[in-house]
């Protein structure tokens, strides 16, 4: 994801469709989603930030396989972070926390590390951009997850630690009880896709 | 379950894109979808990626206590092995097997391979099952990313909205799909298959 | 020639001394989370006196691990089963007698809501979660069997 000149960073999400189809199978609830953004977001700036220096001391043959070792350790700590924090949360998440090693902000991040220099073509910290598309994803994976529930459930599950989440009930039936299952997530994203491109092209962004 | 019901479940019931979204909407790699290559290169890659996380998760790290670092262990001793395997097969030249090596290498390092050999090695499959479901798991990604192909040629012919152009629309048709094959009940396979 | 080979080795050596270093690290912080889900498994069963003891871990996609609960009049084995579905999962404490037969099962913690109020349509919510209790009843029943043994 490049930004524009006029200031303008597109959603890696929305835009870029970085990391899209495994959000959909975690974004059930607002509480899996969250914390599956978070972690996307703190190993993707982890990557950010300790990948370019270790490329400039390790081999060029090595710095694939050590990059992606490190993506798998930050992925894994994460993980063991998340066990501690709520079990039930880390049980719902299953796969999706060690699939952080490569998730499609990790990769795109250490792509975009490979190219010299702690500033881009366009002036802007690697960085910073870095910072700026991990957040988006974040409150993108949050936003999916919040609407999934709330349409799908009409709760809102949240983050909380421990073993009981608490839970916020907004509806006495579930409303479209499809959206929380994996059908009803990639029809969703279609959806939002879309809205978020009808509403950039009306406020003059051109979006990939 | 039966080694047939466990195709059907990998296949059908628990497709690696529709059910678990692993992998991505088809599109992005050198191949297209649909061909040979493609579907053999899934197969082996899926096959071969679980093998060396059974071995490294169950015989190795478990016993230890360490259960949680095979994915770490899969990235630092697998992925090279993969890689180099894959690289070895694309031989100069053509041929099936080179489309074969090139498509596998594009496919290694994702979400699919990765999480395909962490439901293999974490969903209580003993070796020949877990090789078995993976391989099945590559191939029902296959037919999927092919049917999802054909659609994706219809749709850039069709008169789509704007906004939905593309990835709107594809998402969509992948929600339809996935929809279908969440018609597929698990306990109706294990009741036919065994 | 030599002295490139040498210096590739070196290069080798240190990686691989990192990466292990980094493998040590997170291995020590996974032995320090498994002793923290001990303990709150443990908790699940820890309720009117009752002795709660590890009984073994089990390789298993639903549970980790078996407890031998011991009370003044009874010996039951107890594992925190986990049951998932494309919609959610939840954490279910089970007991079980040491002849593998299911005694309670208590709702623990979910990441799914609108969840059936009874038990057995708890079970019913999430497919493959009667072959999860299967699993663990056979678990059970091999690990009484184990110490029965040891004991006679």
């Amino acid at each position: 994801m490049t930004e524009g000149r006029d200031g303008f960073t597109p959603n890696p999400v929305l835009a870029g469709l970085v990391g899209i189809c495994p959000l959909i199978a975690v974004s059930k609830s607002l509480a899996e989603a969250s914390i599956y953004g978070l972690g996307a977001a703190l190993c993707a700036f982890a990557l950010g930030a300790l990948a370019p220096p270790l490329r400039t001391v390790i081999a060029d043959r090595l710095q694939v396989p050590a990059l992606l070792t490190l993506s798998s350790a930050l992925a894994v700590i994460y993980g063991l972070c998340v066990r501690v924090y709520s079990p039930a949360i880390a049980a719902g998440l299953w796969i999706y926390l060690p699939l952080l090693a490569v998730s499609g902000l990790s990769l795109s991040t250490l792509r975009r590390s490979s190219f010299p220099g702690r500033f881009g073509p366009d002036g802007q910290s690697r960085l910073g951009a870095v910072s700026l598309e991990a957040l988006m994803f974040l409150f993108s994976a949050a936003f999916v997850g919040a609407a999934r529930e709330l349409i799908g459930l009409g709760t809102l599950t949240l983050p909380a630690p421990g073993m009981i989440l608490p839970r916020v009930v907004l509806a006495d039936f579930a409303p479209l009880r499809i959206l929380v299952s994996p059908a009803g997530g990639f029809i969703l994203l279609g959806f939002v896709i879309a809205a978020y491109r009808a509403i950039a092209r009306v406020g003059g962004r051109k979006l990939p | 379950m039966s080694y047939i019901g466990i195709v059907v479940t990998s296949v059908f019931v628990s497709n690696a894109l529709l059910t678990y979204g692993l992998g991505s909407v088809p599109g992005r790699g050198r191949e297209r979808p649909g061909t040979l290559a493609s579907a053999l290169a899934l197969t082996c890659v899926n096959a071969l990626a679980s093998f060396f996380l059974w071995a490294v998760r169950n015989l190795v790290l478990y016993p230890l206590g360490l259960g949680s670092l095979d994915i770490l262990f899969f990235t630092l001793l697998a992925v090279p092995l993969l890689r180099f395997l894959s690289r070895a097969a694309t031989v100069p030249g053509g041929g099936l097997l080179s489309r074969v090596g090139e498509q596998a290498d594009d496919l290694i390092v994702g979400s699919l391979v990765f999480g395909v050999a962490l439901i293999a090695s974490r969903g209580g499959y003993t070796l020949p099952e877990g090789l078995v479901a993976s391989s099945a798991a590559g191939l029902g990604y296959w037919l999927v990313s092919s049917l999802l192909e054909s659609i994706r040629e219809r749709l850039e012919l069709s008169d789509v909205p704007g906004p939905f152009k593309g990835a709107p629309a594809m998402l969509i048709s992948v929600g339809l799909m996935a929809l279908a094959f969440s018609g597929v009940d698990a306990a109706f396979v294990k009741g036919l298959t065994g | 020639m030599a002295a490139d080979k040498r210096e590739r080795a070196m290069e080798n050596l240190a990686v691989a001394s990192v990466l292990g270093f980094l493998a040590f690290i997170v291995g020590a912080l996974s032995f320090a989370a498994d002793s923290n889900s001990l303990a709150v498994e443990r908790s699940a069963f820890d309720r009117d006196g009752r002795a709660v003891a590890l009984a073994g871990h089990a390789d298993d996609p639903a549970f980790d691990r078996v407890f031998r609960i011991q009370s003044d009049s009874s010996l039951a084995f107890g594992a925190v089963l986990t049951f998932r579905s494309p919609e959610g999962s939840a954490l279910v404490g089970a007991l079980f007698s040491p002849n593998g037969e299911l005694l309670e099962l208590r709702l623990l913690g979910s990441c799914v809501s609108r969840l059936p109020e009874k038990t057995q349509d708890l079970i019913g919510a999430f497919p493959g979660a009667g072959e999860a209790l299967a699993r663990a009843a056979d678990r059970v029943r091999f690990l009484s069997r184990a110490s029965q043994e040891a004991e006679s």
